[in-house]
């Protein structure tokens, strides 16, 4: 048994274990934690399975901490055994300590506890890793937490360092990647973020062979992204299905539990009797929204717990939810092959599809961030752009080319004194202060993803937007210039230089996405086993869709930074420029809208 | 052909001088050289992926200069080395062409002309169909 503990202060740490069934004055065994720190981890051995220990901390000598006491794992002889499963508890910290109330509220204290990741928003920063122990720290303290990493750990040394998980045996994949027994069951942890999975690699040679060498009848193997999941925004990770489901089969895997998913879903997969799949991404984290596929069985949007008990070749599960209120029992048993078959479950239950009205839909989260995105783009942006582009009188000298030039005209600005201008004015000032109250409460992470691909993904969506934009503007004001009615030229060249820049940083940030989609194993070769249309229009014409902005923009950006002002005395240059521009524009349109269909590939790619 | 140049250039003459008095108007050479390179480029790009759909030596001598000029480019594969072929015709050309026109009244319509045709046979080449169809012809 490892027990760790952090103190404001460095202190020499050690931790003093005796049986709960000792006398009070039965001497302490004392275990030294090591060097000074504040990060301290002791680890206990020579302790009976399934036997309740008291134990205390001292930092420096000092005593710290009196009264705790924890129950080991049970002998491998036990048949009954009594866990519990959790996840995705980060960001939402109200929810996560109700959660965390409702387990130590549990008639049946679990043995251990399952967390299939994503313990704090971000893996990096101590400080949140600080709120979680807060919040966890009663049940931690009673009971073995084993947690597999989700992609918001971040990979951080912090969470290696926190949490001290049993070893697997080789010299790779050091708590990425674990296994223990309890009881009748074999765990196994695994890290499908941050550590390659498929066939051939060494997670996966290491769990064929972890799952050969057990002989618990009960195997569970936990991880984060589900591979079944009907639920939005992440949906089913069909690469993991691929790579994991018949080796679960052929070891007889009793159960998957997974998260990434903030919501609770039974699925069943592939076999005879089908593989049990949970989702259990209910800890506190932002709710999604629950959907519905072929293999759902039982989904609700709630914040929760799963509770899972062995009794003999019998297993249950019921959902706790945060108010105490229970769902879908389960019971499963195993079958003369070893197979675990549900047995009985309330399958009469409906899947819970959350209503939502349109005040709902506005109040949520990511409505927020909808909305916000509404304003900018459809209200604020545009009418702000007014300011940028309002017209003016101005002095036009036309000597157009040629010896034949046609006499020179005025130009009055027909809308230099439009009443609705301060109007518009107003409105924009309005929406962008409305913008600026709702961008305070908005998860931007939910706009940028939680990854480094996702958020590579939305820049890169963002810079093309800008550029479609940009090029747009730039091909009206090279229109305007060229029909002698023109802005500032300054104007036409920042916008254009702008473009310029955009369309760099979009050909470079394509080429480092691309590069994953090409990748061996990849979704490429996913892509084209099931639907090789989609790779070649979507894919292939939109990389080389992407990289024609580039050289038009740079080539009118050019034009119009060397000729400046005199683009008005030359009406012929002025409209080659223009012409590019639109070209320019039209060739932005194409790639957002390919890459826009890629979004519709979500139900297909991992 | 005077008739063509007349109709196609304000100056009656197709990459010439014009015959006006001098300093009269700014030579229009550079503005042209600069998007005539532009749909250089991107027809070269488009002909990159025509030839490596055709000849398989060609994809792989791509995927070297890929290799060789792209970081990462290995990652790309032929894609990587196409990029490096049309960056290079689009910039070697811009160079020659400037070269050659910076001092010149050019046709404007005729740069028109020549740039969107080069964009629209780069698109047709862009397009998997119409690739894969040319592939199966020249094969």
């Amino acid at each position: 048994m490892s027990v760790i503990w952090r103190t404001d202060v460095a202190a020499v740490p050690s931790l003093e274990v005796r049986a709960a069934t000792a006398a009070a004055n039965a001497a302490w065994r004392t275990v030294a934690g090591g060097v000074r720190t504040t990060n301290a981890a002791a680890s206990v051995t020579g302790l009976e399975p399934g036997t309740q220990y008291d134990y205390r901390l001292r930092a420096d000598g000092e005593l710290i901490s009196e009264g705790e006491r924890f129950r080991t794992l049970p002998a491998p002889a036990a048949d009954r055994l009594d866990f519990v499963v959790y996840g995705d508890n980060r960001t939402n910290h109200s929810p996560h300590a109700d959660v965390v109330r409702r387990i130590l509220a549990e008639p049946t204290p679990p043995q251990l506890l399952i967390h299939t990741g994503d313990l704090v928003e971000s893996g990096g920063r101590s400080e949140l890793w600080d709120v979680f122990f807060q919040i966890e720290r009663e049940l931690l303290a009673r009971t073995p937490l084993f947690p597999a990493v989700g992609n918001h750990e971040d990979d951080s040394p912090l969470y290696f360092e926190t949490f001290r998980v049993p070893a697997n045996g080789t010299t790779q994949g050091g708590g990425h990647w674990y296994s223990f027994d309890a009881g009748p069951a074999h765990f196994i942890a695994l890290d499908v973020v941050f550590s390659d999975i498929d066939p051939g690699t060494p997670q996966f040679g290491w769990l064929e062979s972890d799952l050969a060498r057990t002989d618990r009848p009960f195997r569970f193997v936990y991880f984060h992204y589900p591979p079944y999941n009907a639920s939005s925004p992440h949906g089913s990770s069909l690469r993991l299905r691929a790579a994991l489901e018949g080796l679960f089969l052929q070891y007889k895997v009793s159960a998957v539990f997974t998260g990434h998913a903030h919501i609770y879903e039974r699925a069943e997969g592939a076999g005879v009797p089908p593989l049990l799949y949970f989702v259990s991404g209910g800890g506190g984290a932002p709710q999604h929204t629950v959907g519905q596929q072929q293999f759902t069985r039982y989904t609700e949007q709630s914040y929760h717990f799963l509770r899972v008990g062995i009794r003999g070749d019998r297993l249950t599960t019921t959902g706790v939810r945060a108010d105490g209120t229970e769902f879908d029992p389960v019971e499963a048993r195993l079958d003369a092959n070893g197979r675990l078959g549900v047995t009985r479950a309330a399958s009469t239950v409906p899947v819970i599809m959350p209503r939502l009205s349109v005040v709902d839909l506005v109040r949520s989260r990511g409505g927020q961030v909808l909305v916000g995105y509404a304003l900018f783009f459809g209200g604020v942006l545009p009418l702000g752009l007014s300011f940028a582009l309002r017209p003016r009188r101005r002095l036009v000298i036309p000597v157009p080319s040629g010896a034949q030039a046609p006499a020179p005209a005025d130009f009055t600005d027909v809308y230099a004194s439009w009443r609705g201008l301060p109007v518009m004015r107003l409105a924009s000032v309005l929406g962008a202060l409305v913008l600026l109250g709702l961008l305070p409460s908005t998860p931007l992470h939910l706009l940028f993803g939680f990854d480094r691909y996702s958020v590579m993904l939305t820049v890169h969506a963002a810079l093309g937007l800008s550029l479609l934009m940009s090029a747009a503007v730039a091909a009206t004001m090279g229109y305007r210039l060229a029909a002698r009615r023109g802005p500032a030229v300054r104007a036409l060249a920042v916008t254009v230089a702008f473009a310029a820049a955009s369309a760099l940083a979009v050909a470079l940030l394509g080429n480092v996405l691309y590069s994953e989609y090409l990748r061996a194993d990849g979704p490429k070769d996913l892509l084209i086993k099931k639907a090789p249309e989609a790779h070649t229009i979507l894919f292939e014409f939109k990389e080389f869709a992407g990289l024609v902005p580039l050289p038009l923009a740079v080539a009118a950006a050019y034009v119009v930074w060397r000729y400046w002002e005199r683009l008005r005395r030359d009406r012929y240059v002025m409209e080659l420029v223009s012409l590019v521009l639109l070209v320019l524009a039209g060739y932005c349109v194409l790639p957002l809208g390919l890459g826009t269909a890629i979004t519709r590939l979500r139900g297909i790619l991992p | 052909m005077r008739a063509i140049a007349r109709l196609t250039s304000p100056t009656g003459r197709w990459l010439r001088r014009p015959a006006g008095p001098a300093g009269a108007l700014e030579d229009n050479g550079p503005a042209a050289a600069a998007v005539l390179a532009a749909g250089l480029g991107i027809l070269a790009l488009g002909g990159t992926n025509l030839i490596s759909a055709v000849l398989q030596p060609a994809e792989e001598a791509l995927i070297l200069i890929g290799r060789l000029a792209l970081p990462g480019g290995d990652l790309l594969v032929a894609y990587g080395g196409k990029e490096v072929v049309g960056l290079a015709c689009w910039l070697v050309g811009w160079l020659v062409l400037h070269r050659r026109l910076r001092r010149r009244q050019v046709s404007l319509t005729m740069t028109a002309v020549v740039f969107v045709s080069c964009v629209l046979v780069a698109t047709g080449l862009f397009w998997p169909p119409l690739l894969g169809q040319l592939g199966r012809l020249a094969s």
